[in-house]
C-alpha cells in the first residue's frame, strides 16, 4: 500500500542475490526508513517534551470558551484552539501523543506477539494443538468485544495497563488467523519438510524458517493495528473502560471531537491528523525494513 | 475434503458453544444488577426482589446456566427482560437486515480496497496518493466517515435518503461507509501480495515465455491475492454480523447492532446472549466458508486442516 | 478485531438523555419511606384544583378553531388547525408500551400522552399537581383522610369503543401489582390497603379498592398519603381493557396496547423501528386532538436527529436537543429557532458518602465543598440543559416556596470552613462517575475548582451499571465510595418525590445512608397532609435542614431543551409527562 519505497528498490544493477553488505548505502538505508524514523522521532520528541506545550489540565471556563460555552478556534493565544473545557488543545495534543504512543506501541506489540505465537503454533504443530488453538481463535474473534471490555474493566483498576490488556485481549485473534493461513502456505512450499528432513529441531524451524517469512505480513499489518488501537481507545472511553479523564489521550480526544463535530471540527481534526501521521511513520518504517532486506526485495517482473 | 468439512463443522459447533458459555459466565462478572437495570433506580428492595424472582435471577448461577442452555438446545432463546418479547422475535427480522448490510459492506471494501491496492502496485506514480488516501481513511473513526457521507450526500446534495429504512437506496451510504473504513486493510494486503507474486520466479518465467501481462495477472497473481483476502472477508462478515452499531445508528439502518448495544447496557442478558450466539455462529460459519473457498482457490492450503 | 468490528457504540449520543441519565427520570419515591399510622390529617379537598369542563364544540375542521375546554396540562389551548402528521424521532426503542411496565423515554412519551392520558387524575398546567381526569372531580376524602371516593366521568371510552368503568381500574391495578408482571412501579401504590399483600403474592385481589356501580370508585388507604393522587396521574395506574389484554396477549399488548388517550396505536414494527398512532375520534376531551397522526421512528443517532430536524425530515426530537449540542444550537442563528426551553423537574449533584467517617463526618467540610463550586462557570459546560442551583430539590416545583438560600461561590468561606473543621490544607478524595454525559465534563470542572481550596479529587470513571452496583453496596454498609455524581428527574410535582426517595432514613435511593430524625418526622407528616400549602411549608423546613446538613454538593437544576420543527404550533411540554400531542397542530 504505502509503497513509497520506490527509491528503495534495488538499482537495476543489483539482484536479489546480493547480500546486504554488497548493496549500496542507499539501499541499506532506504528513504522510507529514514523518513519514517524521523517522523517517529518527532512524535517521540513531542511526547517527551509534552510539558513544554502547555498545561493540558488547565481549564479556562471563562476565557477559553465563547460566551455560550463553545470551544474557541485557532488563535495566537491558543494555536490549536481550545477544547470543550477551555483547555489548550495544543497541550492536550502533546500529552495525548504521549499517552497514545505508549498504548499504540505496547498493545500493538503484545497483540501481534500473542496472535503470531498462536498462529505459528497452530500452523506448525498441526494435529490436536492446531484444533484447540484455532477454536480458541474463533472464540476470540466471536466474543463480543464490549462484553469482554466491560468485564476486564470491572476486574482491573483504571489506568494504562488496563487499556493495554483490553486491547491485547480483543485484537490478538486477527493476526493469529492471518499468520496461521500464511504458515499453511509456507508449509506447502516445503520449508518445513526440508528443515525437518535435515533434522532441525521443531522450535528452531518455526523460529528460523517460518518467522522470517511471516515477518513481512506482520510488518504490513502492524501499523494498521496500532492505529486501530488508538482509535479503539475512544470506544473504551465510552464504555468507561478507557483512560480516565482528565488525562488526555488521542482516543478520548477523538470521542470529544465527535460530539463537537458541527461546531468545533478542529477538536476532531487535531487528533485524527496526529494518528494519521504517527501511523504513517510506522508504515514508512515498515516499508523501509522490508526494502532493506534483500530476501524481501520485490521487483516486479512486469517491469513497472 | 468432505471429511475435513464435517470435522470443521463439528469444531465450529464447539467454538460456538465455547463462546456461548464464556459469554454467559462473563455476564455474571460484568458489574451491574439486571433487576436494577430494568427497573429504574430507587426501587424499594421488595420490588427489586420480586423482579429478580420473576427473572430467575435469585437462583444460583449453575441453575441459571442449566436452565439457559437447556432452553437453548430446545431452540428457545428466552425472553427479553426489558422488552418482554421473545428474543427470537427481536433478533430474527433484524438479522437479515444486518446480513444485507454486511454483504454490501464487504463488497464495497473489497472493491475499494482491492482497487486501491491494485492501482498502487501497477501504477507507481499514484502510489503516494493512494497511500495518503489509505492513511486518512484509517485515522478516521467509522462514525465520522458515516456522518460526513450522510451530510454530504444526504443533506447537502439530496442524493441519498436520510430517514432510515432498509431498502436498496438506503443501503448505499452505510455500505459505502463500511467500505471506506475497511478499504485500507484490503489495499495493504492486496498490494503486498501482488508485489510479492509479481517478483516471484513463476511470474519471471511467464514473462520470459512471452505471456501477456493480463493473463499473468489474472491466472497467477490474483490467486495469490485471493488467499489472504478471503481470510479477511470471512472475518469481516462474521464481525459485521455481530453488529455494526455505529453505521446502523448514523443511517437509521434497522439491524441488530443497536439491539446488541442496548441490551448490554441494560444488562438484558437473554438478548445479549442471543446476539452473541448469532454473532458466534456467523463468525464460525463465515470463517469456515472462507477456509473452504481458500482451499479451492489456492490449492497450496488444501492439505488437511483442523 | 481492529477495524471491521464496529469502532464504538455511540454511547454519548445514544444514551443521554435517553436511556441512562434521563432514565434517572424515573426515580420513584419508594414507599420504603415512612408512612406512619395514626394521627389524622385534616379532611380537606385538594387545594388548587380546578375542574370546570365547560366544553365548546369546535367548528368544522380547517378553520382557525378556538377550543375553550379545560384539559389538564400546560395552558392555554386555542386557535388550532386540524389535520396533519407529526414525525418524532428517538434514539432507543420503547421498552414496552404496556403502561404497567413502560418506563424509558420513548415508552413514557407514548403512554402518557398518546395511547393513554393520565388516569383517574392528570397533572394540572405547567407545574401544578393532580386534577381530575377520568374522575369527574376531586375525590371526596374522608375525615381520617384514609378513604377516597372518586366519581367517574360517564362516557369516557377505550379505543375499542367501550366505556371505562370503575371495575376497569381494579382490574388494571391488580394486573400491575401482580408479582408476575414484575412492574417497576408497584411501590407507588403500597399505601392502598391490600396492595402489599398482593405485591407479595399472598392475595390475588386488591382488597382496599371497591367499585360501587360503574361510576364510583372507593379507595381505602392504610394511612393518609397525598402521593396516591400523583400515582393516579401516572400511566401505571391507567385503566386497561381486560378483554383486549386477554385478546392480544402480553407480548402484543406491549406493542399495540389499547388505551383511551388521544391517539390509537395503529402499527408497531420492531424490525423497521417505527410505530404509528392515529387520531382517536372519541377522545374524552372533545375537539382534541388536532393532528391526524403521530409517527415514531427510533434507532437514530442524536447528531443525525438534529440534522434531520434542521432538514425538515422530522418534526420533533423525542429526547430533545442533546446536551452536547445545546450550546451550539442556542448560539446558532439558524438553529436556535428550533430550540424551545421548558422547565424540567430535575437536578444534579455530587453525593457524599461515608458520612460517619472523616473527613465527611463534619458538616463544615460538606458545606465547604458546596461553597467551593462555581456553579455559574460549571453551567457554561451544560449550557441550555442545566442551570446553576445550589440547593436541594429542583428549582421549580409547584407552589413550593423555598426558605433555604442556595449556596453560592465563595472559596474564601470554603477555605475558612475547612480550616475550622481541622483541614487547613485540604484533603484528597475520589470522585466516581459514570461515563454518560454530562458527568465526565462536570466531574472535571468540579475537580479543577475544588483543587483551588486544597481538596484534590481523583476521578474514577466507569460504566453506569458498575456505578449503580457500588451505590447499592454503599446502601448496605459495605462500600468505599467517597463522592459520586448523580441526577434525578421527578415524576411527581412535589418535593416528596425526592425527599421520600433520597433523604428519608432507609429510603430506596438513599445511598449514602443520610439520616436525620427531624427530616424523617417532617417528611412523614407532610406525606399525610393533603393540603398543598401546608404540605409545602413542611417541605420548605425539610429543605432548610437538608441544605444545612449538606449530604450532597448541590450543583444544578435541569432544563428541557426541546427540538421543535418549524411546522409545529402550540408545542406544550411537561417534565413529568412530556409532549402534549393532543394540543399540537401543524
Amino acid at each position: 500500500m504505502a509503497q513509497t519505497a520506490a527509491p528503495a528498490a534495488p538499482a537495476p544493477a543489483e539482484t536479489a542475490t546480493d547480500t546486504v553488505r554488497t548493496r549500496s548505502r542507499r539501499a541499506r538505508w532506504p528513504a522510507a526508513l529514514i523518513a519514517g524514523a524521523i517522523l517517529l522521532a518527532v512524535f517521540a520528541g513531542i511526547a517527551i517534551a509534552a510539558p513544554a506545550f502547555g498545561n493540558p489540565l488547565q481549564q479556562n471556563l471563562l476565557t477559553g470558551l465563547t460566551h455560550t460555552g463553545l470551544p474557541l478556534g485557532l488563535s495566537r493565544a491558543h494555536p490549536l484552539g481550545t477544547d470543550l473545557l477551555g483547555r489548550s488543545e495544543l497541550a492536550r495534543l502533546a500529552f495525548g501523543i504521549r499517552t497514545s504512543m505508549i498504548v499504540a506501541i505496547v498493545s500493538n506489540v503484545t497483540s501481534i506477539a500473542v496472535g503470531a505465537a498462536v498462529g505459528l503454533a497452530a500452523g506448525f504443530f498441526r494435529g490436536p494443538v492446531e484444533a484447540v488453538l484455532m477454536r480458541v481463535t474463533d472464540v476470540g474473534l466471536a466474543l463480543p468485544y464490549t462484553l469482554a471490555a466491560l468485564v476486564i474493566a470491572g476486574l482491573m483498576t483504571a489506568g494504562l495497563t488496563r487499556v493495554i490488556v483490553i486491547i491485547t485481549a480483543l485484537f490478538w485473534a486477527y493476526p493469529a488467523r492471518l499468520v496461521y493461513g500464511e504458515v499453511l502456505r509456507l508449509r506447502h512450499r516445503g520449508f518445513v519438510e526440508s528443515a525437518e528432513a535435515i533434522g532441525a529441531p521443531g522450535v528452531s524451524i518455526a523460529g528460523r524458517h517460518l518467522l522470517p517469512h511471516v515477518f513481512p505480513l506482520l510488518v504490513t499489518y502492524s501499523p494498521l493495528n496500532a492505529a486501530s488501537a488508538v482509535v479503539f481507545e475512544a470506544t473504551l472511553s465510552y464504555l468507561g473502560a478507557g483512560i480516565n479523564p482528565p488525562t488526555a489521550s488521542l482516543g478520548n480526544m477523538i470521542s470529544d471531537g465527535q460530539t463537537a463535530i458541527s461546531y468545533a471540527p478542529h477538536l476532531l481534526l487535531v487528533p485524527a491528523v496526529a494518528i494519521l501521521l504517527i501511523t504513517m511513520s510506522f508504515l514508512l518504517i515498515g516499508e523501509g525494513l522490508k526494502a532493506r532486506n534483500p530476501d524481501l526485495a520485490r521487483v516486479s517482473w512486469l517491469g513497472r | 475434503m468432505a471429511r475435513t468439512l464435517i470435522r470443521r463443522l463439528g469444531f465450529g459447533v464447539i467454538a460456538v458453544l465455547g463462546v456461548a458459555v464464556l459469554s454467559f459466565l462473563l455476564e455474571f462478572v460484568v458489574p451491574g444488577d439486571p433487576a436494577r437495570a430494568i427497573a429504574p433506580r430507587a426501587q424499594s428492595a421488595a420490588v427489586l426482589a420480586n423482579i429478580r424472582i420473576q427473572l430467575h435471577l435469585n437462583q444460583p448461577v449453575i441453575i441459571q446456566f442449566l436452565d439457559y442452555f437447556g432452553d437453548l438446545f430446545r431452540g428457545n432463546l428466552g425472553t427479553s427482560y426489558v422488552q418482554r418479547q421473545s428474543v427470537t422475535s427481536l433478533i430474527g427480522p433484524r438479522l437479515a437486515t444486518t446480513g444485507w448490510l454486511a454483504l454490501a459492506g464487504v463488497i464495497a471494501e473489497v472493491i475499494l480496497g482491492g482497487g486501491l491496492g491494485i492501482l498502487a502496485t501497477l501504477y507507481p506514480r499514484v502510489r503516494a496518493a493512494v497511500g495518503a488516501v489509505n492513511l486518512t481513511l484509517l485515522a478516521l473513526p467509522q462514525f465520522v466517515v458515516g456522518l460526513l457521507l450522510l451530510l454530504l450526500f444526504g443533506f447537502k446534495l439530496h442524493m441519498a435518503p436520510v430517514t432510515g429504512g432498509a431498502g436498496l437506496p438506503e443501503i448505499v451510504l452505510p455500505a459505502l461507509t463500511l467500505g471506506l473504513v475497511g478499504a485500507p486493510w484490503y489495499a495493504q494486503i492486496v498490494a503486498d501480495q501482488m508485489a510479492d507474486s509479481l517478483a516471484s520466479a513463476y511470474v519471471r518465467t511467464a514473462v520470459a515465455k512471452g505471456l501477456p501481462d493480463r493473463y499473468i495477472l489474472w491466472r497467477h497473481v490474483l490467486r495469490n491475492v485471493l488467499s489472504p483476502a478471503i481470510t479477511m472477508i470471512g472475518m469481516d462478515l462474521g464481525a459485521y454480523l455481530s453488529g455494526v452499531v455505529t453505521v446502523e445508528v448514523v443511517f437509521g439502518w434497522p439491524g441488530i447492532g443497536l439491539l446488541a448495544v442496548n441490551s448490554l447496557q441494560n444488562l438484558d442478558r437473554p438478548v445479549v446472549m442471543g446476539t452473541v450466539i448469532v454473532g458466534a455462529v456467523a463468525v464460525v460459519f463465515f470463517n469456515l466458508v472462507a477456509d473452504v473457498l481458500r482451499m479451492y482457490v489456492d490449492p497450496r492450503t488444501r492439505e488437511e486442516q483442523a | 478485531m481492529p477495524r471491521s468490528a464496529d469502532d464504538g457504540a455511540r454511547r454519548p449520543s445514544l444514551s443521554p438523555p435517553d436511556s441512562t441519565s434521563r432514565r434517572g427520570f424515573l426515580r420513584l419515591s419508594g414507599a420504603a419511606g415512612l408512612v406512619t399510622l395514626g394521627a389524622a390529617g385534616t379532611a380537606s379537598s385538594l387545594a388548587a384544583c380546578s375542574s370546570g369542563s365547560a366544553a365548546t364544540s369546535p367548528s368544522a375542521p380547517g378553520g382557525g378553531v378556538r377550543i375553550k375546554e379545560y384539559v389538564p396540562g400546560p395552558q392555554p389551548v386555542s386557535g388550532g388547525r386540524y389535520g396533519g402528521t407529526v414525525r418524532v424521532v428517538w434514539s432507543d426503542p420503547p421498552n414496552s408500551l404496556d403502561p404497567a411496565v413502560g418506563y424509558n423515554l420513548t415508552a413514557w412519551d407514548a403512554i402518557t400522552e398518546l395511547v393513554f392520558f393520565g388516569g383517574l387524575m392528570a397533572y394540572d398546567k405547567q407545574l401544578g399537581g393532580p386534577v381530575a381526569n377520568i374522575a369527574a372531580g376531586p375525590p371526596v376524602i374522608s375525615a381520617d383522610s384514609k378513604t377516597l371516593t372518586f366519581s367517574l366521568r360517564p362516557g369516557v371510552k377505550f379505543h375499542n369503543g367501550r366505556e371505562i368503568v370503575a371495575s376497569d381500574f381494579i382490574y388494571s391495578w391488580e394486573r400491575m401489582l401482580a408479582p408476575a408482571m414484575a412492574s417497576w412501579a408497584t411501590s407507588y401504590l403500597t399505601s392502598i390497603a391490600g396492595a402489599s399483600e398482593l405485591i407479595a403474592g399472598k392475595t390475588k385481589k386488591l382488597e382496599g379498592v371497591e367499585a360501587n356501580g360503574d361510576h364510583t370508585l372507593v379507595v381505602h388507604l392504610t394511612a393518609p398519603d397525598f402521593t396516591i393522587l400523583n400515582a393516579f396521574a401516572l400511566p401505571f395506574t391507567a385503566p386497561v381493557p381486560q378483554e383486549e389484554v386477554e385478546r392480544l396477549g402480553p407480548a402484543r399488548f406491549g406493542q399495540t396496547p389499547v388505551g383511551f388517550g388521544p391517539f390509537r396505536v395503529t402499527s408497531y414494527d420492531s424490525s423497521a423501528q417505527t410505530a404509528a398512532f392515529e387520531r382517536f375520534d372519541d377522545y374524552m376531551y372533545p375537539g382534541l386532538p388536532y393532528l391526524d397522526a403521530v409517527t415514531y421512528r427510533w434507532g437514530v443517532d442524536s447528531n443525525v436527529q438534529l440534522l434531520e430536524l434542521e432538514n425538515g425530515s422530522v418534526d420533533l426530537l423525542g429526547p430533545g436537543i442533546p446536551s452536547s449540542q445545546a450550546a451550539y444550537v442556542l448560539a446558532s442563528p439558524t438553529l436556535k429557532s428550533l430550540a424551545q426551553q421548558r422547565p424540567s423537574p430535575g437536578n444534579l449533584w455530587l453525593t457524599i458518602y461515608n458520612l460517619d467517617k472523616p473527613p465527611f463526618n463534619s458538616p463544615k467540610v460538606r458545606q465547604a465543598l458546596n461553597w467551593a463550586v462555581d456553579r455559574t462557570a460549571l453551567s457554561r459546560e451544560t449550557y441550555g440543559t442545566y442551570a446553576p442551583w445550589g440547593a436541594p430539590f429542583p428549582q421549580q416545583i409547584s407552589d413550593f416556596h423555598p426558605t433555604f438560600t442556595p449556596y453560592g461561590y465563595d472559596p474564601a468561606k470554603a477555605r475558612q470552613l475547612l480550616a475550622e473543621a481541622g483541614y487547613p490544607d485540604g484533603f484528597s478524595a475520589t470522585l466516581s462517575i459514570s461515563s454518560d454525559d454530562p458527568f465526565p465534563t462536570i466531574a472535571q470542572v468540579v475537580q479543577s475548582q475544588l483543587s483551588a481550596i486544597g481538596v484534590h479529587l481523583t476521578l474514577n470513571q466507569m460504566s453506569s451499571n458498575a456505578l449503580y452496583s457500588l451505590e447499592a453496596a454503599e446502601q448496605s454498609g459495605g462500600g468505599h465510595l467517597q463522592l459520586d455524581a448523580d441526577n434525578w428527574y421527578e415524576v411527581q410535582p412535589t418535593p416528596a418525590d425526592e425527599v421520600d426517595a433520597l433523604y428519608v432514613t432507609g429510603a430506596s435511593s438513599n445511598y449514602n445512608r443520610y439520616s436525620n430524625a427531624q427530616v424523617d418526622s417532617l417528611a412523614a407528616q407532610a406525606r399525610r397532609t393533603f393540603n398543598e400549602v401546608e404540605r409545602n411549608q413542611l417541605y420548605a423546613q425539610i429543605q432548610q435542614i437538608i441544605g444545612e446538613d449538606a449530604p450532597f454538593v448541590f450543583l444544578e437544576s435541569a432544563l428541557w431543551l426541546a427540538g421543535v420543527g418549524k411546522r409545529l404550533h402550540n408545542y406544550q411540554y411537561r417534565g413529568e409527562t412530556y409532549t402534549y400531542y393532543d394540543r399540537l397542530w401543524v
